[in-house]
């Protein structure tokens, strides 16, 4: 890839290898995406996209490699909120007892604590109100605020996918992580969400978002990573999505477990 | 110094459980006389207290392991507590000292366990603790009593000392402040931990923030409801409480009634009956899950009810 070296990048990976008890799950994993672009990850089931996303949230560690993101090492980015992530629909449990307000509200917990003050070592209903106000204007922007005070669980497949776009919002990240975000989702939720990744990336913001949905990647992606156990290759939709390239993305899988 | 801290802190809890002991006293003089009458001794007062206090904290903490699902894990920890438990009491060191040691450890080696072998958590957990078990048993059985032994597993509340009393009020409090300054960190951690870790929370702290904050839990019931029975105390009140509430903080109070209730009416009736008295809050906890159950909105009888009407 060759990018003018002016442009800042969302995402660097060299030489990333990451594993679940001693199976590799993602080796290999060399990549240098530029900020303000929807970025699609594609590839098939078990190919390592979730785990990628987890390796730049830091929920996991690298098991050799160096991650940065947005100009960041990962502890300074996620100290800094310049992460956010919607979660894949299966690493949920929809029946945990909050409700859609609570869970918005939570993407400003890590804003809370860059605030600094007392107000951040108690619980969230005493967070203050600015935060509650972006909290209310998050969940309006993907039209969820009329849901505020149901229990997450009680949301169709589209609306629960909005809530946790909302908390993105509320969160004010740079870069946006999305598992899957369209899988389950009906024309009018894709419609809010599309249209919000795009005003999104508009404001110079990048995006990076796994699916399995290839007429949406063409539709909407500037760029696309094909996945599979390691980085099977970057181009452009075009390129990507042509017969060849998915070919050889979605057959390297099928060579069994790679051994540490 | 060390033992001027101490001194200190004991006389204050001593001084806070006496005035909490009186108004306990107070309370109970408006009951009924039949049952105010088991509560005229003072080592009932203080059984109340400090059944009263295990009901609070397990009730808080049982939520947490109900929706972390860590329920074999919560069993793990309690049995794993008993060699520390014992090597403490050999050694005359404080007795949470040993418990925390010896969970820890048995923590640590399931997570080794799991990290160089095949072997799968629940077997890691099974083995280790078992293991950890017996060697309490083998250590206690070397240096005490049979009636100790039981006391140990089985708790015995009646037998609460003004010390463990103060011990167990200061753990309980610590464990209480822990959750309300660290509140939103265990919501989001057991809610969702990418997100914790996405926004500067370190995911590893909480984890065994949550696993110290049971252990001190466990260590707190020992008297009370005892090794083995502890576990179902952190279930129960947050299983209940899970059947009727769609946010966490309510979730939280019904659990502490449930738990309070409990351990009260369990110890009360021990003593009417002469029973076990951890046996028979769990009992008590166990009736009060079921008839929840049964008429919460999803329960047959609600059902039942609704399909009457339609
Ligand atoms: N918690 C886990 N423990 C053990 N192995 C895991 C765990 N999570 C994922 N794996 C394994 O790691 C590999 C990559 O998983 P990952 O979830 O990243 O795939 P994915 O590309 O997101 O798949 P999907 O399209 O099904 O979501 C798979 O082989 C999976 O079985
Ligand atoms: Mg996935």
């Amino acid at each position: 890839m060759n990018q003018p070296v002016t442009v800042p990048l969302a995402i660097e990976a060299r030489g990333v290898a990451a594993d679940y008890s001693g199976v590799i799950a993602l080796d290999q994993v060399d990549l240098q995406l530029p900020s303000g672009r929807f970025i699609a990850v594609i590839g098939p089931n078990g190919a390592g996209k979730s785990t990628l996303l987890k390796l730049l949230t830091g929920l996991k560690k690298p098991l050799r490699g160096g991650l940065r993101v947005c100009g960041m090492a990962i502890r300074a980015a996620r100290r800094a909120n310049a992460v956010a992530y919607v979660p894949q629909e299966t690493d949920i449990d929809w029946t945990f007892p909050i409700t859609v307000q609570d869970v918005v509200l939570s993407g400003r917990y890590g804003r809370s604590r860059q605030a600094g003050g007392w107000r951040y070592w108690l619980p969230p209903r005493f967070i203050g109100a600015s935060h509650r106000a972006l909290t209310q204007q998050a969940m309006e922007a993907v039209q969820i605020a009329g849901l505020a005070h149901r229990p997450i669980g009680a949301l169709s497949g589209g609306q629960k996918k909005r809530v946790f776009i909302a908390r993105s919002i509320a969160q004010e990240a740079e870069l946006l992580l999305l598992d899957e975000p369209l899988a389950g989702v009906d024309r009018h939720s894709e419609q809010i969400i599309i249209d919000y990744l795009r005003a999104f990336v508009g404001r110079g913001k990048s995006v990076l978002m796994v699916t399995h949905d290839l007429p949406t990647v063409r539709d909407c992606a500037d760029r696309v990573v094909l996945v599979s156990r390691t980085i099977a290759g970057v181009g452009t939709p075009d390129e990507m999505l042509a017969p060849e390239a998915l070919e050889k993305g979605y057959h390297l899988i099928e060579r069994g477990p790679a051994q540490p | 110094m060390i033992t001027m801290l101490h001194n200190g802190l004991a006389a204050v809890g001593t001084w806070w459980a006496e005035r909490l002991l009186d108004w306990l006293a107070w309370l109970i003089a408006w009951l009924p006389e039949s049952v105010a009458a088991p509560f005229e001794y003072q080592f009932m007062l203080r059984a109340l207290l400090t059944s009263m206090v295990v009901g609070v904290v397990c009730g808080v903490l049982s939520c947490y392991v109900v929706l972390k699902r860590w329920a074999l894990l919560g069993d793990a920890i309690s049995h794993a507590v008993l060699p520390g438990v014992a090597l403490a009491y050999l050694l005359g060191l404080p007795v949470l000292l040993g418990a925390f040691a010896s969970g820890g450890l048995t923590a640590l080696g399931i997570g080794f366990i799991q990290r160089n072998t095949r072997i799968k958590e629940d077997s890691a957990m099974g083995l280790m603790f078992t293991a950890a078990f017996a060697l309490g048993i083998v250590i206690i059985s070397r240096i005490a009593t049979s009636t100790h032994l039981m006391h140990i597993l089985f708790g015995n509340v009646l037998g609460v000392t003004m010390g463990t009393l103060v011990t167990t009020l200061y753990a309980g409090l610590v464990a209480l402040l822990a959750v309300f300054f660290f509140y939103k960190h265990l919501l989001v951690y057991t809610f969702d931990p990418s997100h914790a870790s996405a926004i500067g929370l370190s995911t590893g702290a909480i984890h065994y923030g949550l696993m110290l904050l049971l252990t001190l839990t466990i260590v707190t019931s020992l008297e009370t409801v005892g090794v083995i029975l502890v576990v179902a105390m952190l279930i129960i009140p947050g299983a209940t409480a899970s059947l009727v509430s769609h946010r966490l903080p309510r979730m939280m109070w019904i659990a502490v009634a449930v738990g309070v209730v409990s351990s009260t009416v369990g110890l009360y009736f021990s003593f009417r009956l002469d029973v076990a008295s951890g046996g028979m809050m769990v009992l008590v906890a166990f009736a009060i899950f079921v008839l929840v159950g049964l008429v919460s909105p999803v329960g047959p009888v609600r059902r039942q009810l609704r399909r009457r009407a339609a």
